[in-house]
């Protein structure tokens, strides 16, 4: 998987952008795989060992996994033009996803720490076991595997200016600290005799995962609940609306998000005593303006009423 | 909508289904103990856990109902769809564990032989539970509730899971020991494919699915009737739970003012809004066209 990846590297940097098109989908399924690999690698040594952190940290990498592949996927069904039955496209369906994935991260998450909190009891109590060397071992690969998987994504990133990558890229960088952490909590609990020190790492990813999915979680169900945009967004919609020749005023302006496309509503008021005809094309010019503004995935919605000073 | 009851019968259902789901439970679970019938106890659990679904529903609409704002300019309609989805997943745990229960019987082959009380009480938990089904199922319908509608579906699946006790009891009564397994193996299937169904249906209706084309075609007739309007270019629903947000193009002369045409959309406006039931808003955009050249648009 790494020599993979590094291969696809030294594509990248190259000076070649037009073969990073099609790296850009390799790059994404590179990603998934190895983020696949690493969870299934740590959940199995973290199973032989005993070692709760290594535990956790799979789930982390499984996340990773789970939102690269919402990544390459989502992007297909929701570039799925629309139909009668979904005039608005399918962009919603990545919320959904990560609507999903959000729930189903909560509930593994509990059962980390319902397990964590027990053994770091018996760790109180004198009874917890060390966990095995190995995993002190998995996690060092671990760290060095999602480094280079962030190196990687990071330079595929910024050649490609995708945002999604991008975050891809910070996954795995806090996947690397992670698996630190459950190095030297490994390294500790065997050799310090600081048989707490394991489960209690998973604690602490516990904590991190279950926040980060209460943010999945707020995400996504802005997303379903039509949450207005950033303000900033509107008010440029606005600025842009308004120098816009025979717009007296811009009245409303709302913007919902779906998938990757922003659709508008808006209202301008023009002169009552102009034609229908050039009412229609001066909202036929807000709404190129705006679309050159803010990209060709915006639909707008320019409603003309007439100005009552 | 069929009488104005149903508004009133649409918030005191929900409520009910709360209330009657907790009552079963109770009374399952005290049944149960008392009558040593290890089945009626896991269906007194399966009502509590019914219950916990009932009053996450009446939450759900409560919000719905909330009025919309500057951060969710089309309203809270949307959570019913999400509430139907935690419904989706109770149903689905409630049956596999349905299922894997009838399983270990089959391969333990324990059976206890049930008294009497518990015969007597499922028929009253079935009464119960038929009860809920009808009351959410007419009050979901008639405000077309997605979040009533789920708690229905809920309702059904227990009343069948109570036949099918009702007849693996009598089934053992008479002398066939498996009768009870074999009609709990059956029921869960059942409520798997219900499940399921219910979390496709709420997975519609976050995707913005359109509404009925018979809604859409009463929406268009409308529109034509009104004056000055000589067409509809396009039109767009979506479904945002109990009600619905229409984007309607219409085609109107291009010779007229600006002020004309705002005359004609208020009125387009009115007689949908007044012709038409569940829109929780309706965005009316024009189309300018040349009417003496004959252009007209379907």
């Amino acid at each position: 998987m790494l020599s993979m990846s590094r291969a696809a590297l030294s594509q990248c940097t190259g000076n070649d952008i037009q073969k990073c098109v099609a790296c850009e989908k390799k790059a994404g399924w590179n990603a998934v795989f190895a983020n696949l690999a690493l969870a299934l690698f740590k959940a199995f040594i973290g199973y032989i060992s005993g070692s709760k952190a290594l535990l956790g940290d799979a789930l982390f990498s499984f996340k990773d996994f789970i939102a690269a592949l919402v990544i390459v996927v989502g992007f297909k069904v929701s570039g799925k033009p629309a139909d009668p039955q979904h005039p608005y496209g399918h962009g919603k369906i990545e919320f959904v996803a990560l609507l999903l994935i959000s729930i189903g991260l909560m509930i593994s998450t509990l059962f980390l720490f319902v397990h964590s909190a027990h053994s770091l009891l018996n760790c109180y109590h004198g009874v917890g076991n060390p966990p095995r060397l190995i995993a002190f071992w998995a996690a060092l690969i671990s760290v060095a595997a999602n480094y280079q998987l962030s190196h990687y994504l990071l330079c595929v990133g910024d050649t490609l200016k995708s945002p999604s990558m991008l975050a891809s890229a910070r996954h795995n960088h806090s996947g690397a600290v992670s698996s630190i952490m459950v190095a030297v909590a490994v390294l500790g609990a065997h050799f310090g005799g600081f048989a707490f020190l394991d489960p209690l790492v998973a604690l602490i990813e516990a904590a991190c995962l279950i926040s980060m999915s209460i943010e999945m979680l707020k995400d996504s169900m802005k997303g379903l609940f039509d949450y207005a945009v950033h303000p900033e967004a509107v008010d440029r919609i606005e600025s842009v609306a308004r120098v816009v020749p025979g717009v007296h005023k811009v009245s409303k302006v709302v913007a919902r998000q779906s998938g990757h496309g922003l659709w508008v509503d808006m209202t301008i008021k023009v002169d009552p005593l102009l034609s229908h005809q050039d009412g229609y094309l001066i909202g036929q010019h807000v709404r190129e303006s705006i679309q050159a503004a803010l990209g060709e995935t915006t639909n707008v919605n320019v409603i003309i009423e007439p100005y009552q000073p | 909508m069929k009488y104005p009851e149903c508004i009133q019968c649409g918030q005191t259902s929900p409520k009910w289904s709360v209330f009657g789901n907790t009552l079963a439970a109770v009374f399952k679970v005290v049944v149960g103990t008392l009558t040593g019938s290890k089945g009626l106890v896991a269906d007194g659990v399966h009502s509590a856990a019914d219950a916990m679904s009932s009053l996450f529903i009446v939450i759900a609409l409560k919000v719905a109902d909330r009025p919309h704002d500057d951060k969710h300019p089309y309203g809270y309609g949307k959570i019913e769809y999400i509430s139907t989805l935690c419904a989706s997943t109770f149903l689905f745990v409630g049956a596999a564990s349905i299922f894997f229960d009838a399983i270990k019987t089959f391969k333990l082959g324990v059976h206890e032989i049930p008294g009497d009380a518990a015969m007597l009480a499922t028929i009253i938990s079935l009464g119960f539970s038929y009860l809920m089904y009808i009351s959410n199922q007419c009050a979901g319908t008639q405000l077309c509730s997605p979040a009533m509608l789920a708690d229905a579906n809920e309702s059904r699946a227990d009343s069948i899971t109570s036949v099918a006790v009702l007849l693996g009891l009598i089934g053992a009564k008479l002398g066939f020991s498996n009768a009870d397994t074999v009609a709990a193996l059956i029921v869960s299937l059942f409520i798997f494919n219900m499940s399921i169904e219910m979390f496709l249906q709420g997975i519609n209706g976050l995707i913005d699915m359109s509404v009925d084309p018979d809604i859409m075609e009463g929406i268009v007739a409308a529109s034509l009737n009104v004056e000055g309007v000589a067409g509809v270019r396009s039109i767009k629903t979506r479904q945002m739970g109990q009600k619905n947000w229409i984007d309607i193009e219409i085609a109107v002369s291009q010779n007229i003012s600006v002020l004309e045409v705002h005359g004609i959309t208020e009125n387009v406006r009115e007689a949908v809004m007044q012709d038409v039931d569940g829109i929780s808003g309706i965005s009316i955009a024009t189309y300018p066209i040349d009417e003496t050249a004959g252009g007209q648009f379907q």
